[in-house]
């Protein structure tokens, strides 16, 4: 009897074994689409033979854990190049984003702006005393210090943007850390009992290590109780079994209030400032347009429009303007203000021409009404090399618009080439990993197959004692 | 490799994308006829048309200089033409009335013509264009001659910007022409004015001597007008030049710009079809690829 018994129960755990199967391929068809997700498979086992009257019989099968399709070598790969993509796609967003202050399409550009200032320039320097004349002068000069202005405003606008953006992702890894020491807590849980896989923690962790990874250059390694600890830019530990540490930014005054990157010091150290030390991924690339490309722009911005602004003063502060102003030299045509690091943000005409076009001086001797030659040499302004020596206004622009454009192309070349790295290693990722539907469909079949085989075996058993038990009458 | 369902609508989703993108582009190419609609499409294009919008609009801008310093020119030449034909009358005049032939009565008559010259030849002088003095040099408000003769203007050369680092004199200076200079007063002659001046007295105290004297006078003033004349004439020539050349500069830059900046619109079409029968067939190929797994077919 124990030996039907025996096969009884060989019937039952093979009917356990194939269920245990059916809802794992279902699983895998319920998740076929969640990005991350790694098959699982029943790994069934043999159970050790019995040995009866020398022969050695076997015991069935049992499921001994479920596993997940899984290369962890494939992963560190995926992620140490979603950091270099993060930092290329980042950076391609941003810079895309300040490309539209220097469109040709625009009718306000600085160099178009430019050209009507000096074309109204030489209006007056051909009507000096007209005054409607004096008045568009007067309003092409008001639009170059406004199109400087804007330039100004829309890079200042554009680096406050990247900055909440940036503290808007350091908010994201903080809380993407705090899950991860969670899941760590969670997995060490589960995972207690021998054969016992948290596959599906360990994925979520996964998804999250690699969301960390496009956003910051972090490395990661797996203890024995299958926790991670997760270490940031300079080395710093951002995640240590179940604990994970603070990360934020705080303003930075000598950087006009910018935002640093902060971590929390360890055992109630000094807070550390990671921001020169993050050197790849979204916030890496973030911190770049924001510190060196736009202020690299504005500064250039500055340039110009303090050299447009000064050259034309000095040389209009020698003319003479019309009525209350023919004896009277010394005026300048623009303001500069305001706030010295950004000259342009605040560029204005003088208080005594917006007060007055007669104001505008464009005469080299007093009391002559048509006297241009003042006017004059403010035109041959236009093409002298006065930036550095080597560059007109106009050269000026076009080559901080030429350099700005060629950096866009070469973020977008770097853009593409790493998301195909990328890509390429999610197809990877994906072939191991990924679920096939077909494959789950045969998979389903295999365990049908195997729990009416399973059945009959019991049915067969059943059937068998039936025998044994009338054998008694 | 294993293909897996993810992987299929992957590349699915990808090829579709990349057909759009194409063809988005191609559309908008199409649409606006431009192949350069933001920097990064071609930053060295971009840095070039600055330039090129720069000079096409400039050269523009010194057309319209050059137009106006030549109406201003022929406006100041028409005054010389004036006083260049008014010069003649009084010389005629004078010849005439030199002679024998006439009498004092007949002088005096003449001498009435003789001053309606005068006025007109100060008119001529303070002729005007677009409300300032042609001949006034920098005090373009302040008429250039008095009755009496006097100059009122001054010696300002009104230059103007006709091209690129090209500045030119589009005015003449008036007073050489209505003033005699120190060196001409020390050879005897005189102001424009003071020689019909002249010519009146003669004519009215009934002097041939005074008439003979002003006749000389009337052939140094005509002499000068003439030189004005030519004068102005080499100015109009060196400004038609100077036109010349900013229309062919337009003209040449315009043609660079448009080989930079504008698409084909043969080519724009074409690549606006071949993307749309691409992205067609991506999507029919899709189609194909996302077809029913075997679960599809399982009872």
């Amino acid at each position: 009897m124990s030996g039907l018994f025996r096969t009884l129960n060989i019937g039952s755990e093979s009917l356990s074994v194939s269920r245990m199967g059916v809802d794992t391929a279902g699983h895998n068809i319920a998740n076929a689409q969640v990005e991350g997700y790694s098959r699982q498979r029943v790994n069934v086992k043999a159970r050790p033979p019995h040995e009866k009257g020398g022969v050695l019989l076997g015991a069935g099968a049992y499921a001994e854990s479920i596993d997940r399709a899984h290369d962890q070598w494939n992963e560190k790969q995926l992620n140490r190049a979603s950091q270099s993509a993060g930092a290329a796609s980042a950076r391609l967003t941003a810079l895309k984003s300040i490309e539209g202050l220097f469109s040709p399409d625009l009718q306000s550009g600085v160099d178009l702006e430019m050209t009507k200032f000096f074309n109204a320039a030489q209006d007056l320097a051909n009507f000096p005393d007209d005054v409607t004349i004096r008045t568009s002068f007067r309003e092409a000069a008001r639009s170059l210090a406004q199109s400087f202005q804007r330039v100004e405003n829309g890079l200042e606008r554009e680096q406050q943007d990247l900055n909440q953006k940036i503290a808007f992702e350091v908010s994201n890894l903080d809380d993407s850390m705090k899950q991860i020491a969670r899941l760590n807590a969670q997995i060490r849980e589960h995972e207690v009992l021998p054969g016992s896989h948290a596959n599906d923690l360990r994925d979520e962790r996964d998804g999250l290590l690699r969301d960390m990874s496009r956003k910051l250059d972090i490395h990661y390694y797996e203890d024995q109780h299958g926790m991670v600890c997760v270490r940031g830019p300079g080395d710093s530990m951002l995640v240590d079994g179940v604990m994970a540490t603070h990360l934020y930014v705080q303003p930075n005054k000598a950087k006009g209030g910018l935002f640093d990157v902060m971590i929390e010091g360890a055992e109630g150290g000094m807070d550390v400032n990671l921001s020169s030390q993050v050197s790849n991924g979204e916030i890496a690339a973030m911190m770049d347009v924001r510190d060196k490309v736009i202020t690299g722009l504005s500064a250039k911005n500055n340039q110009l429009a303090m050299s447009v602004a000064n050259s034309i003063n000095d040389v209009h502060r020698e003319g003479f303007g019309l009525n209350s102003f023919k004896e009277v030299a010394g005026r300048n045509l623009f303001k500069i203000g305001g706030d010295p690091s950004r000259p342009a943000a605040s560029l204005t005409l003088d208080d005594a021409i917006e007060a007055s076009t007669d104001a505008i001086s464009f005469g080299s001797t007093p009391m002559a009404s048509g006297d241009n030659v003042v006017g004059n040499r403010i035109l041959a302004l236009k093409d002298q090399k006065i930036l550095d020596g080597r560059a007109s206004f106009h050269q000026f622009y076009s080559d901080m618009v030429g350099g700005f454009g060629t950096e866009v192309v070469r973020a977008e070349h770097v853009q593409e080439a790493e998301e195909v790295m990328v890509k390429d290693l999610q197809n990877r990722r994906e072939a191991v990993s990924g679920v096939s539907l077909d494959e789950e469909a045969t998979s389903l079949m295999r365990w049908q197959a195997n729990f009416a085989a399973s059945s009959k075996l019991i049915t067969t058993v059943d059937e068998m004692l039936d025998t044994v038990l009338a054998m008694k009458r | 490799m294993r293909v897996t369902d993810r992987h299929r609508y992957d590349i699915v989703g990808t090829r579709v994308e990349s057909s759009k993108e194409i063809n988005a582009k191609a559309l908008e190419t199409l649409s606006t006829l431009r192949k350069i609609n933001r920097v990064s499409d071609n930053p060295n294009g971009v840095a070039g048309g600055i330039h090129l919008k720069d000079r096409i609009s400039s050269n523009e801008q010194f057309q319209k200089t050059i137009e106006f310093s030549k109406g201003m020119l022929e406006r100041s030449e028409n005054a010389l033409a004036g006083i260049q034909e008014n010069m003649m009358r009084l010389k005629e005049l004078a010849i005439g009335m030199a002679s024998d032939t006439y009498d004092h009565s007949s002088r005096l008559a003449a001498s009435e013509e003789v001053r309606e010259i005068l006025k007109e030849v100060v008119q001529l002088g303070n002729t005007t264009f677009n409300n300032r003095y042609v001949f006034s040099g920098f005090r373009s408000q302040t008429p250039s001659l008095s009755m009496d003769g006097k100059y009122l203007g001054d010696d300002g050369s009104l230059v103007l910007q006709v091209g690129e680092n090209q500045f030119q004199q589009v005015n003449v200076q008036a007073r050489e022409l209505f003033e005699a200079n120190v060196d001409e007063r020390a050879a005897g002659h005189t102001n424009m004015v003071d020689t019909i001046e002249q010519l009146l007295a003669g004519l009215t105290s009934n002097s041939k001597d005074g008439i003979r004297f002003a006749i000389s006078e009337l052939d140094f003033q005509l002499e000068k007008t003439a030189n004005f004349q030519a004068k102005v004439g080499s100015i109009v020539t060196g400004l038609n030049g100077a036109a010349e050349r900013a229309s062919r500069n337009v003209e040449l830059d315009k043609g660079t710009m448009s080989t930079v900046f504008d698409a084909d619109i043969f080519e724009a079409s074409s690549d606006f079809r071949r993307s749309e029968a691409v992205l067609q067939s991506t999507l029919l190929a899709s189609t194909k690829l996302l077809q029913p797994s075997l679960l599809n077919f399982l009872q």
